[in-house]
């Protein structure tokens, strides 16, 4: 009988510390946030994201009209160096790139509300299950790739804001249309043939009401990136020995 | 008391308290466990507890935009002058290829290395965090991402290739960029560090800040 006991306050405290652990887990709770500043923080986002489409537009019209000036200068010094230029721009991703390739469709669930949803929610995609795509067709050797006309470039990140997914610090919302140049028969191999390939995303797919699609496109164009490049860090080793 | 020990049909009482005691303490700990397999697989990758810092990142990109704006209405007006437009053309190939990857480049930043034996989707999360974070140039293991370089591939026996070379630890992530943003992008409260302490059992690593990282091409 006092073995019962003790068994019985240990399962006790089990139970206590348990739901302890249930309570205390660290994992955000929308109601407990002020709705208040929640709105402030979507207004200030929006007015953030707002500012950026105007700058980025700037940016591409200014380039649009360097091209052209340059394009108009023809000493051979110039001509020279414009193929050179304009390789490195392709690399960069500062040129718009044309080709065969597909495009992967994804949304959320149909019975989801982005707008309404738990810490956990399994049905809409979030900005891990495209950072995960787009290495997938990195992997597959895409030789470039856009979200929703956002093209991608190395540097390029793709985050969670709230319940919306900021790409080159712009901001997406579903659905998320990945268009990529490349080799189509690759990636529906290694998606149809690679269980682990996009494993958790398959998954949820299959269980939660995701919906993802991929078709083949003879013809994709991806468009120039209009973002800024950071070099306020970073230095050319062969300058500084110029230097020196 | 009497009625604690037995019940009208002779069954002690305190049997049945152990079985609901069990039960309950069966669903906590399924609950539990598939809270924490959610939350790392899916929510747990994209924590939207850092807000402020995204908002943060929101204003420094559009403060980066408007100097870039400035920089291409320089050499727009540049392009004017035979002489300088010869330079101009010169200064975008020499920033392209330092983009590019084509050349050595070095720079402040820190170093990040991780001794345990982590998966594909964590390459993938820092790096996307250290470019959230400002990092101008990465290379782990020695090999800078640029945009010729692959994704990070999982083996099947769990190992990670990147660039057709497997990764082993220690991990070594070079980053070029603002010591202290880059820092507080991963060492930020439930930020990856945080998440990954809370994933690997023993998870062991070393942040160091550096004046000078050295990239070389390959």
């Amino acid at each position: 009988m006092k073995a019962v006991k003790i068994v019985s306050v240990c399962a006790g405290i089990l139970v206590g510390v348990l739901i302890t652990v249930q309570f205390r887990t660290l994992v955000p709770l929308s109601s407990s946030y002020p709705l208040d500043q929640l709105q402030a923080q979507k207004d200030l986002i929006k007015e953030y994201a707002d500012e950026e489409s105007f700058l980025k537009s700037r940016i591409v019209s200014i380039r649009a009209k360097i091209d052209e000036k340059i394009a108009r200068n023809n000493s051979t010094t110039q001509i020279a160096n414009l193929e050179t230029l304009n390789q490195l721009k392709e690399a960069i991703g500062l040129t718009a790139l044309a080709g065969p390739g597909y495009t992967i469709e994804l949304n959320d669930s149909p019975f989801v509300d982005r707008e309404n949803i738990n810490g956990d929610e399994q049905g809409i995609v979030y900005a891990a299950d495209l950072r995960d795509v787009v290495n997938l067709l990195r992997i597959q050797g895409a030789k470039g790739i856009a979200i929703n006309n956002e093209r991608l470039i190395a540097t390029s990140s793709i985050s969670s804001v709230g319940n919306t997914i900021l790409v080159n610090n712009s901001h997406l919302v579903p659905p998320f249309s990945i268009s990529a140049v490349g080799n189509y028969g690759e990636i529906s191999l290694r998606l149809e043939s690679d269980v682990n390939a996009l494993h958790d995303l398959k998954q949820r797919v299959k269980e939660n009401g995701i919906k993802f699609s991929i078709k083949q496109n003879n013809h994709i164009i991806l468009p120039i990136y209009n973002g800024q490049f950071r070099l306020k860090f970073v230095q050319n080793k062969i300058t500084e020995n110029i230097l020196n | 008391m009497k009625f604690l020990h037995k019940k009208s049909d002779g069954k002690p009482t305190w049997m049945i308290l152990l079985g609901l005691t069990g039960m309950l303490l069966g669903f906590l700990v399924i609950t539990q466990g598939r809270y924490f397999t959610n939350y790392v697989e899916t929510e747990g990758r994209d924590s939207n507890e850092n807000i402020f810092r995204k908002i943060q990142v929101l204003k420094t990109g559009n403060d980066e935009l408007e100097e870039e704006i400035k920089v291409l209405n320089e050499q727009l007006a540049d392009l004017d002058d035979q002489t300088l437009s010869i330079q101009s053309i010169e200064n975008e190939i020499a920033k392209n290829k330092i983009i590019s990857g084509n050349v050595d480049i070095f720079g402040p930043g820190i170093e990040l290395q991780i001794d345990t034996e982590i998966n594909d989707i964590w390459f993938v999360d820092l790096t996307n965090e250290f470019f959230a974070a400002g990092a101008e140039a990465i290379a782990i293991n020695k090999i800078r991402l640029v945009d010729s370089v692959s994704g990070f591939d999982a083996l099947p026996n769990g190992q990670v290739m990147l660039n057709s070379i497997i990764l082993k630890p220690p991990y070594k992530f070079e980053v070029i960029g603002d010591k202290k943003a880059l820092q507080g992008g991963i060492e930020n409260p439930y930020g990856i560090i945080d998440k990954m302490k809370t994933t690997f059992e023993n998870f062991s690593y070393t942040l160091t800040e550096k004046d000078r990282i050295d990239m070389v091409i390959k």
